[in-house]
């Protein structure tokens, strides 16, 4: 056997050599390249590992960026339909309320001109009837006054001494005080004088001195004042009563 | 336009293959024509076959050898270019350490898809300097300058030789490659295993114990272990030593029978097996290092080898 290695080249000296050769090549190979280079590996390898963490981190981190973001624009969303919807039920409840607020305001300045024009037609109308009704009493009361003669006259002047008498007498009255104004559109003469003399004392149940007046705006009829009671019979005083009749009915 | 390129591609192509099949042919006739011609009998010199190495000088007991002044320069060679390449410096080394962390960066994840995550930096500095070792050795071959610059170490005159010679046609290196493998595999299991391993050479601990039935038949098994060890030890060495020589001798035929072209491809040959060479090597002795992980201590809960 050792013949045969021996044949084929191997020498023990040599064969010591070329191992230690190899032995200190592998040494140095190992200290001074693949030592390092496993090293740096490993440092490329955290490297990338922690680049690779970085990396999901951030990816990580910008998937709930978006999530979030699409939260937002949802929210965002929702609140800006809740605001359109608000605004637009604001706006058609102040439209309704424009729209109630100004018709109410239409009916009342409506109602109020309706008003005005009622009143001021029937301030026109009183203005109009009292117009016409001092207009038909003063043509009434002129065109009397140059119709009536002395007969009428003196027919007017009985039938108010007649009142008279017919006016409860009361004792405590200032008119039983024996004075009386008895006003007439012309003068009366002796008899009407007595007449009325007579009427009045039958209804104080005394003598009354009466003191004569004439006032041609009576035109007719008579006037007593005794004390505070007044007998108007004269024409102008029953127009006067038409006047006003006239004017309080509608 | 591009068709007439195609077709004067096509021309030169064939015009090419045409000149090497002549200048092969005529190669291979040049050595009867020169003889009939010119009378020169020896254009190329035979290949000197010689399964030892030549010795250069003597060195104490050993002898310095070609192979192994080879083998030394390829050692400084790579030693220099790594310490080169670590060292900052120019572009040239800038260079150099781009392939040299490209060639550690492919090896590496070769070495991890066979060995896994957990294989240590030991174990791929050794492996790594195996398959460079071998592949320097192998490629270093192919420079002009091995088989042609010859030295007289007589100082006759009459057996020139020459200075450098591929060291992987050196049984010893071979040997001494196959040897610190294996040692490395068997340390590397002692490791994993323990005195447990130990039994797997010698059953003593069952002699020890009074059980001589079972003594031997270990022993039996034991001796398959050795046998088995040995021939790995055999087989790494013939292995590497019979393709690395069977390659240099194929490269001084080659140009003996046709001098010209034909000899490229076999350079290119050589360059493969070179390659092939290295990486069966290491492969190997990186799957028995794996295999060597089994040789573990016993398991507490099945209480046998695993």
């Amino acid at each position: 056997m050792m013949e045969v290695l021996t044949r084929l080249g191997v020498h023990w000296p040599s064969l010591v050599i070329y191992t230690i050769n190899f032995l200190v090549f592998w040494a140095v190979l190992h200290f001074v390249a693949v030592r390092p280079f496993l090293r740096k590996l490993q440092e490329r390898r955290q490297e990338a590992e922690a680049r690779q963490a970085a990396a999901e981190s951030i990816q990580k981190l910008q998937e709930e960026a978006a999530e979030s973001r699409r939260l937002l624009l949802a929210q965002a969303q929702e609140a800006r339909e809740a605001l359109l919807r608000s605004a637009q039920q604001q706006s058609d409840r102040l439209a309704q309320e424009g729209r109630e607020r100004g018709q109410r305001s239409f009916q009342d300045e409506l109602e109020r001109a309706r008003q005005q024009i009622q009143q001021e037609t029937e301030k026109a109308r009183q203005h109009l009837r009292g117009s016409f009704v001092e207009l038909v009493a003063a043509a009434a009361g002129r065109a009397l006054g140059r119709a009536l003669d002395e007969r009428e006259q003196a027919k007017l002047v009985e039938e108010a001494a007649q009142e008279l008498a017919a006016l409860p007498v009361d004792a405590g009255s200032p008119a039983v005080s024996g004075w009386a104004i008895v006003t007439t559109a012309a003068e009366l003469n002796a008899e009407q004088r007595r007449f009325v003399e007579t009427r009045l004392a039958e209804w104080a149940g005394r003598n009354v001195r009466v003191i004569w007046r004439v006032s041609p705006a009576v035109i007719g009829g008579i006037s007593v004042h005794a004390g505070d009671v007044l007998l108007d019979a004269t024409v102008s005083g029953r127009l006067e009563q038409l006047r006003q009749s006239l004017m309080s009915q509608e | 336009m591009r068709g007439r390129l195609k077709r004067s591609s096509k021309v030169l192509v064939l015009v090419s293959v045409l000149a090497v099949l002549a200048l092969g042919i005529g190669g291979f006739l040049l050595r009867s024509l020169s003889q009939r011609i010119f009378g020169v009998t020896e254009l190329v010199p035979p290949p000197a076959v010689s399964l030892k190495p030549e010795v250069l000088f003597p060195l104490g007991p050993a002898a310095v050898t070609n192979t192994l002044l080879s083998s030394w320069l390829v050692t400084l060679v790579l030693m220099g270019l790594f310490v080169l390449a670590v060292s900052p410096a120019g572009k040239f080394v800038r260079g150099l350490k781009t392939s040299v962390e490209f060639a550690l960066e492919s090896l590496h994840k070769l070495f991890t898809e066979v060995a896994g995550e957990g294989g240590s930096a030991l174990t791929f500095s050794f492996v790594f300097a195996l398959f460079l070792f071998i592949i320097a050795n192998a490629w270093v071959t192919l420079l002009p300058v091995y088989g042609q610059v010859v030295l007289d170490p007589a100082g006759k005159g009459e057996a020139p030789v020459p200075l450098l010679r591929g060291a992987g046609t050196d049984i010893n290196m071979s040997l001494a490659l196959a040897l610190a493998a294996g040692a490395y595999v068997e340390i590397h299991a002692f490791a994993a295993g323990g005195m447990a391993y130990a039994t797997r050479f010698f059953p003593i601990r069952t002699f020890l114990q009074g059980r001589v039935r079972a003594g031997l038949g270990e022993t039996y098994l034991a001796t398959l272990h050795n046998i088995t060890l040995a021939a790995r030890v055999f087989s790494f060495t013939f292995r590497l030593f019979g393709a690395l020589t069977a390659g240099e001798l194929l490269l001084a035929v080659i140009p003996y029978l046709t001098p010209l072209v034909l000899v490229v491809p076999f350079y290119g040959l050589e360059v493969l097996l070179g390659l092939l060479q290295a990486l069966v090597f290491a492969g190997l002795t990186l799957v028995f290092l794996v295999l060597s992980e089994r040789h573990k201590a016993p398991s507490l809960e099945t209480g046998a080898l695993q």
